[in-house]
């Protein structure tokens, strides 16, 4: 006996109730194994090809970024900054070249430095900064040449605190001394720091003068 | 492989074939009623009964049967005659028109044949008729179905319908006189329904059926859809295969490019970092500021400034100025201090018409641009106490 002999002796309603229903199971399989399957192909096909182009234009300008950065990574050490910071050769004192230059700079403004003692260091944003505090006794134009031969200094020098004072009773023709204090860092990079040599603890100030 | 495609074709697809046939009738029908409720003119046929001793013309609508005229008496029997043309009602004109004679007029006859022949039961019918058949087939109409599969004999028994050439032909010379379009002659059984179609000859099925050139036109556009469906797949695959063969063509280029972008920033983090820091004002640009904001007629005597990092300067100074507030209101003014705050205000002394004052103020943000070592005077004004 056929499917349809077996359909046939049913009353229409059931007829038409199976009808219907082969209907709708052949809009589900047509809608889920035909157009399902089929749309997930094409956007899949879609999304990989964006996500190709994407891909593909980065790595061509990577690519064709690489001789520029191999010649921008040669001549980053070239650059005049590096002069800037203090180098740490093995075993030496960062704090020391500091302080010399400094006595340096204060000799070439005729400057007297009365005391020179370290201050802690400071690490910050891959630089280590070693500083130096002294007082000195100046006048205003003293004062005037030593901020500029502070400036002209080879390594950076960043003043981080200053004190002046002066006679609150002045002569009009007299240009009265100035006490000067001034806490001076220079930097040195965090890798040499710790290449050179550790991090010095705040010593006991040695007593320097010029 | 080839059984199981005989089985398939032999067994299954006539069966197949049947149940299709079966569902898109059912559907069909359904469809009828439908538009019969919705748009009954589309679903409306004319029903012509013939029987051997009266007839009727009938409207039918869907599941409506009205009747709209009886026919004479053995209408079939009797030869047309022009200019006795029997008048219908107009309302059944140009509509399609099923004709459905009695059985009166039919010879039938029920053949049992193997279930292999199936595919060619024209064929085979009219091989069975031209032994079996009274009558010259060429003055015949025949329609046959299959009534009924034995599976377990694997015959099908064929029910054969006959009528006379020259009745069909009267028929369809009325259905034109009248004005119906004639869409089907079969044998009534007088409650309504009707089987078979004297219409469908074997010529007028085999128009329907495929011709050599259909099937391949067929197979050219199942041939092209399978060759589309190739390129596509081939030329999405290829493109797959291309943009990866590019991608790793470009990945040591690409990784070195990562590498050296890397090693650029960590080399280059404490040089920005330091000119990060020098951009910002240190305490002795802070001196020469304020030596710039400070009034000719004011004098400080005691001044402190301090910083942290890229943190503003603060300053606290002490100093004598004639009117503090004054200062005050002047240091906020350049737009190179914020948080100006007066700390304390005194006379300087009875006369002097200066005020000694403390007072405490942060440098405004600001990026110097170099570290110029130009002559700037540090802060002491001109006046003297």
């Amino acid at each position: 006996m056929t499917r349809l002999e077996l359909i046939l002796p049913k009353t229409p309603v059931r007829r038409r109730i199976l009808a219907l229903l082969m209907l709708a199971f052949a809009l589900v399989v047509l809608w889920g194994a035909v157009l399902t399957p089929v749309a997930w192909i094409a956007r899949s096909q879609g999304e990989w090809r964006a996500d190709a182009r994407h891909e593909l234009a980065r790595a061509r300008g990577k690519a064709a970024l690489e001789p520029a950065l191999r010649q921008r990574s040669a001549d980053l050490m070239r650059e005049p900054i590096w002069s800037r910071f203090y180098d740490v050769p093995l075993g030496q004192d960062v704090t020391a070249l500091i302080q010399r230059d400094v006595l340096s700079v204060a000799v070439k403004a005729g400057v007297t430095i009365q005391a020179i003692t370290p201050s802690a260091a400071v690490e910050e944003g891959g630089l280590a900064g070693y500083g130096v505090r002294f007082g000195a006794s100046m006048s205003a134009d003293q004062l005037s040449r030593f901020v500029d031969a502070l400036r002209s200094s080879t390594h950076y020098l960043r003043v981080e605190r200053l004190t002046v004072t002066s006679p609150q009773l002045q002569r009009v023709d007299q240009n009265a001394p100035l006490e000067v204090t001034m806490e001076v860092f220079g930097f040195t990079r965090s890798a040499d720091r710790r290449a050179g040599m550790p991090m010095p603890p705040p010593p006991e100030p040695p007593e320097v003068s010029s | 492989m080839s059984l199981s495609w005989q089985v398939l074709t032999s067994r299954w697809m006539p069966a197949l074939g049947e149940l299709c046939t079966w569902w898109l009738q059912e559907l069909r029908e359904m469809a009828e009623v439908l538009l019969g409720r919705v748009a009954p003119r589309w679903v409306t046929r004319t029903m012509v009964w013939l029987g051997p001793h009266s007839g009727s013309i009938s409207v039918v609508r869907g599941a409506q049967r009205v009747s709209v005229s009886p026919l004479p008496e053995d209408i079939l029997g009797k030869p047309l005659e022009t200019g006795n043309v029997l008048e219908v009602p107009k309302v059944v004109r140009g509509t399609r028109a099923v004709f459905a004679v009695a059985l009166e007029y039919v010879l039938t006859h029920t053949l049992t044949l193997p279930a292999s022949v199936a595919a060619d039961l024209d064929e085979v019918v009219s091989l069975q008729l031209e032994r079996e058949c009274p009558v010259p087939l060429d003055r015949v109409y025949v329609h046959h179905r299959i009534r009924r599969r034995l599976a377990a004999d694997r015959k099908i028994e064929v029910e054969i319908l006959i009528i006379q050439r020259d009745r069909v032909e009267r028929l369809q010379a009325l259905a034109q006189q009248w004005g119906l379009r004639l869409v089907r002659i079969g044998v009534g059984s007088g409650d309504g329904d009707v089987a078979g179609n004297f219409l469908r000859t074997p010529q007028t099925t085999s128009r329907r059926r495929l011709s050599v050139i259909d099937r391949r036109l067929a197979r050219s556009a199942v041939a092209l859809a399978a060759l589309f469906l190739v390129t596509l797949a081939f030329h999405w695959g290829y493109e797959r295969v291309v943009v990866g063969r590019e991608l790793r063509r470009l990945a040591p280029s690409a990784t070195a490019a990562d590498r050296l972008t890397q090693q650029l920033r960590t080399q280059a983090a404490p040089a920005e970092a330091l000119a990060a820091l020098m951009r910002q004002s240190d305490a002795l640009d802070t001196l020469i500021t304020l030596t710039e904001d400070i009034p000719a007629d004011s004098w400080v005597y005691e001044l402190e400034v301090s910083t942290q990092g890229p943190q503003a300067p603060r300053i606290k100074l002490s100093g004598f100025t004639p009117v503090a507030t004054a200062l005050v209101a002047q240091l906020q003014r350049s737009g190179h201090f914020d948080e100006v705050r007066l700390v304390t205000a005194i006379s300087a002394g009875l006369g002097s018409g200066q005020d000694r004052l403390q007072l405490t103020a942060r440098e405004a943000s600001r990026v110097v641009a170099s570290y110029s070592t130009s002559a700037r005077m540090p802060a002491q004004g001109s006046a003297q106490p």
